[in-house]
């Protein structure tokens, strides 16, 4: 028996060619999208200021319980681009704190609500019957709550921190992941790479997370940037009704609603920190969008 | 070639920006379609047949597709017409029939209706919305489009027609979709019909029943027809003259019994040495490789990694082409001075001969 | 003789509808079928798409369960194998599928797709990487594609990862579902060759499943042709193709398309079948194939033909005469029609 012949290229016999080359095409694919740029620029940005925060932000000293009456209530200036609060706080310093927090939230609500989701929605689509039933009846049920009372409920329940509207919105969240990756997994189900894999003799961790999850990681990794701005949109509506971060930390939500009762005159104290929100959101859905794209690009080919 | 040939493309080319670089896919095509002749291009998967019809018909995007070349038809020079032309002629002179029976069906309206709109409005320079919709509902030219198409239908053996035409797409088998589209193809009596593998997606039965079909209308109407099929049995069925493609090139042209008697470039005598046959004689073990990178293609003659003949000649400078009497030509250096030209039997030999000495690497 | 590899007796595999508030009937995919395999024969499974043919593999294999009948693999029931007996189908018998390059995970290299079988196994993580190199040899590949993920191949390269798979597991039965459809001319011919030859250097026993009646002429020693989840004609290859004896076996011949004078020969006179292949939801009544049969009779709408067998060969077939080698004149000119020719 001969070989067939191979025409691809022959530096790429030299060094990993396969990844190398497709990591390479899907960026040359994604920087052509301006959009998708501009989403990734913005996040990267303000993901690098939130972690150094200490060492970006003007003011570090400023960001909780300090005061300075005598500088209350400035205006934009050099000194204090974004003005400052009733406390005579820097209120950039304390965006960037707040885009600390907000982050973090995110962090926390997908890192608990992702891989929960797509293990359940996983087995529920890959094995089928009675526990695909009971898993998606469980999850519809989560579903039918509404999230932000739900939150709410929670929230006034316990001690209205952090921490608890972290979790209220984490155990409302992996539903969405559980439904995507239980379509994802019912839909590989029948695909002959997983019957082949089978046929092989492959025992099912083997098929759930070799076979099929590779498979379903790129529509997951775009529901994750898109979600996380509505992570951020949930926190901050939390933190503004007095549910989520509690005064004098730097919630980006908590100092909307302050700045809510100086309005319009002062119009700095509750805008910059509005705009702050803004701005990573539509980031994050033009690097989802982005994401969305190249993936789908791929998909066709 | 004769001067009045219904359809006559000279030096086309076509390739694609893409991210991977230009893809030179098609290139150097002449060919050409007489009046009352039937034409078919034969090549496998990813020759460069579809893309060749395509931009015939001016159904490339530009860009990403880059076309060069000389397009003319009955007189016209197809690449210069404006898109509005372009759309008069297509469903008017030119008929095309493809190769996916469902999609190129819309869903949601019924047969009768997409056909009729054809009869009524195809080839017509009156595209003013308001005239539209005033013929639309006219009664009298509606009714008659009507008949038109129900005839039109019996013509290609529909069974049923009545029942057919009032059926949304779904409703029929996939037979008779590919009937409905050739029905449609014929209703304004184009002076050429384009096919692209014509019920090659159906069953063997139903497929053989679809070619048979086309055989007849063809004949009844001595109409010229350019057809693509990967398939050299059904080439041989229902053509004329043949095509052979390869890489996007041209290689060989011949009358239909010349090409299987006596075809001269070794890429369409390794295509028939392979090809399985009822009568239990050996086939040989197909021809190595695959076809070509188009962002890459081999240096000189696009077949040589796979051609049992290669030398450096092959592959240092493009072949050249040569006729053989008013019709025939291939493109392969082997032909060049007279020199003696490959047989089929001596490329199956050689065909069969590589596979031996592939193997007997491997075991060592 | 030796006792046969594989034996199917009165398979039967019905679809129940999805849903339960309709009341669809079931579809019969596959409706009595019955074959064996000898060691190191090939038997052609022939028919069109709903025929049932693939059905009968996935069957086989526990793709799908048995409604009813018997699946015997070395004398052993397997039908609806318990979990001892799936062990034993996955290292004894292997499916090659159609579509090469849906049966490759995209995201995953060469490498990784043929150690999967190896691991199953239980072979010594030591030795795997040598065995892979091992399999890709034997189907003609260099270590060269261990490191390419599916998109890189071609599809015979494709299909050549594919049997190597299935063949990792050293199986005695291959079933091989419709592996060359997918493929170019010249491409097909080399993957039947590679076939050919594995089965000479394995003592494989080949189930081999296609629509391309031309191509099992060289290849198989029986062809059993399937039309609606039944087998219609069965017999040694070389009698079926010297003298077709049902008329969908002789329609089928019929419409290949031929290339040369020598196999226009082995085409019988066009004998072309009415419309197209009924759904299996709903079965014609007698004889399966009478609503398309040019040569059918009344009696064929009545009542199941009887097997009839004729020089190693079993017709299902109430219009052939044997006596005669043809169907009676007098009943075919009572049945031609005009208007039916679709």
């Amino acid at each position: 028996m001969s070989t067939d012949t191979d025409h691809s290229h022959a530096l790429d016999r030299l060094v990993s060619p396969a990844r190398r080359e497709l990591w390479y095409r899907s960026y040359r694919r994604f920087a052509n999208q301006p959009m998708s740029m501009v989403g990734l620029g913005i996040v990267t940005v303000v993901v690098l200021a939130a972690v150094f925060a200490p060492y970006v932000a003007p003011y570090p000293a400023q960001v909780g319980s300090f005061t300075d009456f005598a500088n209350a209530y400035q205006p934009p200036t050099v000194a204090h681009p974004f003005g400052t609060d009733s406390a005579g706080r820097d209120i950039l310093t304390r965006v960037i704190y707040g885009y600390r927090i907000s982050l973090l939230l995110v962090a926390v609500v997908l890192g608990i609500g992702v891989p929960v989701g797509v293990l359940l929605g996983l087995v529920a689509g890959y094995t089928g019957g009675w526990v695909d039933t009971v898993i998606m009846r469980v999850t519809d049920t989560f579903l039918a709550l509404p999230p932000l009372v739900l939150a709410l409920a929670i929230a006034s329940a316990f001690e209205p921190t952090l921490e608890v509207a972290m979790f209220a919105v984490a155990s409302l969240w992996w539903t969405w992941y559980a439904r995507l990756a239980r379509g994802l997994a019912a839909g590989q189900r029948d695909e002959e790479y997983v019957q082949a894999a089978e046929l092989a003799g492959a025992g099912t961790p083997h098929v759930l997370f070799r076979e099929i999850l590779p498979n379903c990681l790129s529509p997951i990794l775009v529901k994750v940037t898109l979600d996380a701005g509505i992570v951020i949109l949930t926190g901050a509506s939390l933190s503004f009704i007095g549910l989520g971060v509690q005064p004098p930390q730097p919630g980006l939500g908590t100092m909307v609603a302050n700045g809510t009762q100086y309005l319009p005159g002062k119009w700095w104290i509750s805008v910059f920190p509005g705009f702050a929100i803004f701005v990573l959101v539509i980031g994050f859905n033009m690097l989802g969008d982005g994401l969305r794209d190249l993936f789908d690009v791929e998909v066709e080919q | 070639m004769s001067d009045d040939a219904l359809l006559d493309v000279s030096g086309l080319s076509v390739g694609f920006e893409g991210f991977d670089g230009y893809a030179d896919v098609v290139g150097d095509v002449d060919l050409h379609v007489e009046r009352g002749e039937v034409v078919t291009i034969v090549g496998e998967t990813g020759c460069g047949k579809s893309v060749t019809t395509k931009a015939i018909t001016g159904l490339l995007d530009e860009p990403p597709a880059h076309v060069e070349g000389d397009v003319e038809f009955d007189g016209m020079d197809l690449r210069e017409l404006s898109e509005a032309e372009r759309e008069d002629l297509n469903g008017d002179r030119l008929g095309m029939v493809s190769q996916n029976p469902l999609s190129s069906l819309n869903p949601v309206f019924t047969v009768g209706e997409q056909l009729t709109d054809t009869a009524q409005f195809g080839g017509s320079d009156d595209a003013g919305l308001l005239s539209y919709l005033r013929r639309r509902h006219s009664g009298s030219e509606r009714a008659a489009a009507r008949e038109r198409v129900l005839e039109m239908l019996r013509e290609v053996q529909m069974p049923d027609p009545e029942a057919v035409i009032d059926s949304y797409p779904s409703e029929l088998s996939g037979g008779m979709r590919q009937r409905a589209l050739i029905a449609q193809a014929l209703l304004n009596e184009p002076d050429l019909l384009i096919a692209d593998e014509p019920g090659s997606a159906l069953d063997v039965t139903v497929h053989d029943r679809i070619l048979s079909l086309l055989t007849d209308v063809i004949a009844e109407r001595d109409m010229s027809v350019l057809m693509i099929t990967h398939n050299l049995g059904v080439a041989r069925q229902i053509s004329d003259r043949i095509y052979i493609m390869y890489g996007g090139r041209i290689v060989e042209s011949a009358p239909t019994e010349e090409i299987f008697t006596e075809a001269r470039h070794p890429y369409t005598q390794g295509l028939i040495a392979s090809i399985p046959r009822l009568s239990g004689e050996p086939m040989a073990g197909g021809i190595d490789g695959s076809v070509p990178e188009y962002t890459d293609p081999p240096s000189g003659c696009r077949f040589h990694p796979r051609c049992p003949y290669a030398d450096d000649d092959c592959r240092s400078a493009a072949p050249p082409r040569t006729d053989f009497g008013e019709e025939a030509h291939a493109v392969c250096v082997r032909h060049v001075d007279g020199g003696p030209t490959p047989t089929i039997a001596e490329t199956k030999r050689r065909l069969m001969a590589d596979d031996e000495r592939a193997e007997s690497e491997v075991e060592r | 003789m030796s006792a046969p590899v594989l034996e199917v007796k009165n398979l039967k595999k019905h679809f129940a509808s999805d849903g339960w508030l309709t009341d669809e009937p079931p579809a019969k995919a596959v409706d009595g079928v019955s074959f064996s395999i000898d060691e190191g024969e090939t038997l052609a499974l022939i028919g069109e798409s709903g025929s049932g043919k693939s059905t009968v593999a996935k069957t086989i294999i526990d793709i799908h369960e048995t409604t009813d009948g018997l699946i015997r693999y070395q004398g052993e029931d397997i039908t609806n194998p318990i979990r001892r007996q799936v062990e034993t189908i996955r290292s004894e018998i292997q499916l090659v599928f159609q579509d090469p390059t849906s049966c490759l995970n995209p995201r995953r290299t060469i490498r990784k797709t043929l150690l999967v079988p190896l691991k199953a196994t239980g072979v010594p993580r030591e030795e795997r990487e040598a065995r892979v190199s091992e399999m890709l040899e034997r189907v003609g590949l260099t270590d060269e594609y261990l490191r390419k993920y599916p998109h890189e191949l071609s599809g015979g390269q494709k299909q050549r990862v594919n049997i190597a798979r299935a063949l990792a597991v050293e199986p005695q039965l291959l079933l091989l579902d419709e592996p060359t459809s997918a493929l170019d001319v010249s491409v097909q011919a080399k993957i039947v060759d590679l076939l050919a030859d594995l089965q000479e250097e394995l003592g494989l026993t080949y189930l081999f499943i296609t629509h391309d009646l031309s191509l099992v002429r060289n290849f198989a020693d029986e062809t059993a042709v399937m039309y609606l989840g039944e087998i219609q004609e069965q017999g040694p290859t070389e009698e079926l193709f010297e003298s077709p004896r049902h008329p969908y076996t002789r329609a089928l011949l019929s419409s290949i398309p031929v290339t040369s004078a020598a196999d226009e020969a082995y085409r019988p006179e066009s004998e072309p079948l009415r419309g197209e292949v009924p759904s299996p939801r709903d079965v014609p009544s007698g004889c399966r194939l009478h609503p398309r049969c040019p040569h059918a009779t009344e009696d064929c709408s009545m009542r199941q033909p009887d097997t009839r067998h004729v020089n190693d060969v079993a017709v299902n077939c109430i219009a052939y005469d044997d006596d005669t080698d043809g169907f009676d004149a007098l009943l075919d000119a009572a049945n031609t029609t005009p208007g039916d020719a679709s």
